[in-house]
């Protein structure tokens, strides 16, 4: 996979053509701007949830609280949950959409006319999904911090957010941007790759999609586990 | 296979033949040979049309152009424009063809389109399935049989499927000099 990721490379190239870079716009929009809200939602449950275990249950202090809400979610907790949500909306459409392009014929189809699937169809998609699955990462832990001082002050959240530098430091948002990237590179090519594989019948289309998941689940959770033994 | 064959020597207005569809190992073969001697220059007319069906009509219709010449948007918008008039095709039909996605149309009008996209292409080869020829040559209407008859007579075709080589002629194969040399000593 991660081969597959470095051939990828000298096609960065090809993002100077207007329709691959269209495409990757669209991949932004729908894997990006279109689950930004479920993002936003479950990192403000998150955040209420940890806060009031950690204050609540082990009797942490709220700035302590917030502090380890901090470091858990923009380190552990928001790229893992993001790359889930990720491979559930986006990982299983891509890889069936792919499948399904297979078995009509659509890729031949761009082949006569010469433009290479690669560089038309695989390399804006790792792109809008790595760049989305950084981005939604942020969303969910921002969201979670906001959830945790919610819960924590109420309506005086505005005293929680003036001291957001003493709980997060630059270094935990470059951690959460780095793994959550590498996360969604990482389901996106498998996704692709799944997708592209598939026997010409319409009977593996559902089984690519499903295969794509659990594949990137895999692939996740292992680079986590390399993340964590090496950091 | 496709790299025994000379492109080079073909000529416009020629049909050459090859008896493999596109979907199979040779037809694959042969375009993608075609696309290495001619580089986004070969235009393909498919029996179902080759719409990508994720995209909606007219990011269908300018994506070859698009994407090898990036050519400006304001500039595909006037060479689809002239295509549909060329075509005759109803201007109050235009906008919801235009929106719509290829799964909606049939295959006569997907047929229409890919000839359209490959006239907004302007392209120096030609790819063109049997079947769409057979369409072409039966229910198609006058416009667009003119269109394919203008749009040929400029550049080389390339017939693939079935029944290719009883309108086409075999496509010239690369000549080893040494061997030829050798048969004329003989």
């Amino acid at each position: 996979m991660l081969s597959q990721l470095f051939k990828l490379l000298p096609l960065l190239g090809q993002l100077r053509r207007p329709p691959v870079r269209r495409v990757v716009l669209k991949q932004l929009y729908f894997t990006g701007n279109q689950a930004a809200w479920i993002m936003l939602l479950i990192g403000v449950a998150l955040g209420g949830i940890v806060l009031l275990m950690l204050h609540g249950q082990y009797g942490q202090s709220r700035e302590a609280s917030m502090r380890l809400l901090a470091t858990l979610s923009f380190r552990d907790i928001s790229p893992l949950l993001a790359a889930l949500v990720l491979i559930a909306r986006s990982s299983s459409a891509v890889a069936s959409e792919l499948a399904a392009m297979r078995v009509h014929g659509e890729l031949d189809s761009l082949a006569a006319v010469g433009i290479p699937v690669s560089s038309y169809i695989v390399l804006p998609r790792i792109i809008g999904i790595g760049l989305s699955s950084a981005l939604l990462s942020i969303y969910l832990a921002s969201a979670s911090l906001v959830g945790a001082a919610l819960v924590s002050s109420g309506w005086e959240i505005g005293y929680q957010v003036r001291r957001i530098d003493q709980v997060l430091q630059f270094g935990l948002v470059l951690q959460c941007l780095g793994k959550s990237l590498l996360f969604g590179l990482a389901a996106a090519a498998l996704a692709c790759w799944t997708g592209l594989r598939v026997a010409p019948y319409v009977t593996e289309i559902p089984k690519a999609s499903s295969s794509a998941v659990v594949r990137s689940l895999l692939a996740v959770f292992f680079i986590d586990l390399v993340w964590v033994l090496l950091s | 296979m496709s790299d025994d064959w000379d492109f080079s020597a073909c000529q416009a207005g020629v049909c050459y033949g090859l008896e493999s569809e596109l979907r199979t190992h040779e037809g694959r073969h042969a375009v993608a040979g075609l696309q290495r001697f001619a580089t986004g220059a070969v235009a393909c007319l498919q029996g179902g049309g080759g719409l990508v069906s994720n995209l909606r009509v007219w990011e269908n219709l300018i994506l070859p152009a698009w994407y090898h010449e990036s050519a400006a948007m304001a500039d595909l918008e006037v060479r689809i424009a002239a295509v549909l008039d060329v075509l005759a095709v109803a201007e109050e039909e235009r906008a919801s063809l235009m929106a719509s996605l290829p799964a909606s149309l049939s295959r006569s009008q997907c047929r229409v389109l890919a000839l359209v996209r490959a006239l907004v292409q302007a392209p120096a080869w030609l790819v063109v399935e049997v079947e769409w020829l057979e369409w072409l040559q039966g229910a198609a209407n006058i416009h667009c049989k003119e269109a394919f008859g203008l749009l040929r007579q400029d550049r080389p075709m390339l017939l693939l499927g079935a029944g290719a080589m009883l309108h086409a002629e075999p496509l010239p194969t690369i000549v080893d000099t040494k061997e030829s040399d050798a048969l004329a000593e003989r």
